[in-house]
């Protein structure tokens, strides 16, 4: 399904200089962009009135790909299919990858890298000197998106809700396809797949739980993404950290005194 | 010192093969095309944990006898005293031999403000500083993945405190969960049993 972007046109200058550069052989392209520090309200009962504090990180433009994932294979022998401990994954993970280093016909190397467990997708981040996001810099990250006007925001989370209502795990397109960024760069956080986090599941007391009848009342806050956002956390906690489902994929984060791995 | 270390590792290895076997059937396809360490062991969690005393521990250092884990945070003045006070009547509770037996892992949610200088302090306030008693730290990544694989969740609250599961898990000798004791009320009689059973 199509989701509604940003107008190209005014992208067309940055495409060209970008293909410039590209043109000239220099490697200018960053796996990753600063989100500066902010804050923001999440559908999460909050201390009263205190929204969430992020400080600046840095976060993934796109999801890690199937061809990422397996030069991570490469050097880390125990994260295989064949040698992944039933501690950390399912016995669905990588199931669609031919074998242990062979992505296969059925995938891409740039379509995003799924039936991976929580484990692992921490592992991965480890190895490139990062992290999983936490539920509230990846939900921050989300939040930054530029709208022309209310029309189209609405009309971006109405669609998101129907995104979010029938994830084709079937029909994966590759990262950076979606046509949707947010203010920083970040792509394809709707659209694509759903993603780990660092605290996908966090306590939620039985009074205060993210049940329909709370989502139902978020439809009228003034947040854009408030709904679509509830349906997102019921989602995420009903993942379990070895779950290897075809629409769960990552991202990585870094700590701003990090240095990420150069790919 | 070397032959030591060495008897060790083996004996470690035994128990690791005595639970494989365990776990065979389901992985048998697995097994066949390659002998590695597969089961769902805790000892195969690589993270260095810094006890109160600054030494560093391992679940596998633990590998032969039981373990008690339990995840609180120092600041707490709510539930986490009464889960910690929990884990101690159910310590205390077990016969001297097996208390000798058993041993207690105290994991902190709170890696910025639970130092080993702050968490000796707590176990000090806490008359729990005793020998077999691990109060511990790691990075948020390590104390993360142990509470996914414990089933324990906790999130930071931007007062600085944490919402978190009330949860006692006991692992077995060879490092698999076999009891989790949620809650911090209820009588703990059926759990002594067990983890007697779990030393004989």
């Amino acid at each position: 399904m199509k989701l509604p972007f940003k107008t190209y046109h005014r992208l067309i200058p940055v495409l060209t200089l970008l293909l410039l550069i590209l043109a000239a052989g220099v490697q200018a392209q960053e796996r990753a962009v600063t989100i500066p520090e902010g804050s923001f309200h999440s559908v999460l009962p909050e201390v009263e009135g205190e929204p969430h504090q992020i400080d600046a990180f840095k976060l993934d433009t796109t999801a890690v790909t199937n061809g990422e994932y397996l030069q991570f294979l490469k050097a880390n022998p125990e994260w295989r299919r064949s040698q992944i401990s039933p501690l950390f994954a399912g016995s669905d993970y990588l199931r669609h990858w031919e074998e242990d280093l062979r992505i296969g016909d059925k995938e891409s190397p740039d379509q995003p890298v799924t039936r991976v467990s929580w484990f692992a997708a921490n592992a991965y981040c480890g190895w490139q000197g990062g992290r999983l996001p936490t539920l509230n810099e990846w939900e921050f990250a989300a939040q930054a998106m530029d709208f022309e006007n209310s029309t189209e925001a609405n009309r971006f989370s109405s669609e998101l809700i129907g995104w979010y209502s029938a994830v084709d795990t079937n029909s994966k397109s590759e990262v950076g396809s979606t046509g949707i960024e947010n203010q920083y760069g970040v792509k394809d956080l709707f659209g694509l797949i759903m993603e780990w986090v660092e605290d996908f599941n966090p306590p939620v007391a039985d009074d205060i739980s993210l049940d329909c009848g709370t989502v139902g009342r978020m439809q009228g806050d003034p947040t854009v993404y408030s709904y679509a956002m509830s349906i997102r956390y019921i989602t995420r906690m009903s993942f379990k950290p070895k779950s290897t489902t075809g629409m769960l994929g990552f991202r990585c984060a870094y700590d701003m005194s990090a240095n990420e791995k150069e790919i | 010192m070397l032959l030591v270390s060495v008897t060790a590792v083996t004996a470690q290895h035994s128990h690791s093969d005595g639970h494989d076997h365990g776990q065979a059937a389901h992985h048998a396809k697995v097994m066949e095309s390659d002998n590695t360490f597969h089961s769902e062991s805790l000892y195969q969690v690589p993270t260095l944990w810094m006890n109160q005393n600054g030494e560093e521990v391992q679940i596998q250092d633990f590998a032969g006898q039981p373990l008690i884990v339990v995840m609180f945070y120092g600041k707490c003045t709510e539930t986490c005293p009464m889960l910690i006070q929990r884990t101690w009547k159910l310590y205390s509770s077990l016969s001297e031999e097996t208390q000798e037996k058993v041993h207690v892992l105290a994991v902190s949610f709170d890696y910025k403000n639970d130092t080993p200088e702050a968490l000796k302090k707590y176990a000090e306030y806490e008359q729990l500083d005793l020998p077999g008693w691990n109060f511990v730290t790691a990075g948020q990544t390590d104390i993360r993945q142990l509470a996914a694989l414990l089933g324990v969740q906790y999130r930071e609250r931007s007062d600085g405190h944490f919402d978190h599961s009330n949860l006692i898990t006991v692992l077995d000798k060879f490092g698999n969960i076999s009891r989790r004791i949620e809650g911090i009320i209820g009588d703990l009689n059926d759990d002594l049993k067990f983890i007697e059973s779990l030393v004989q």
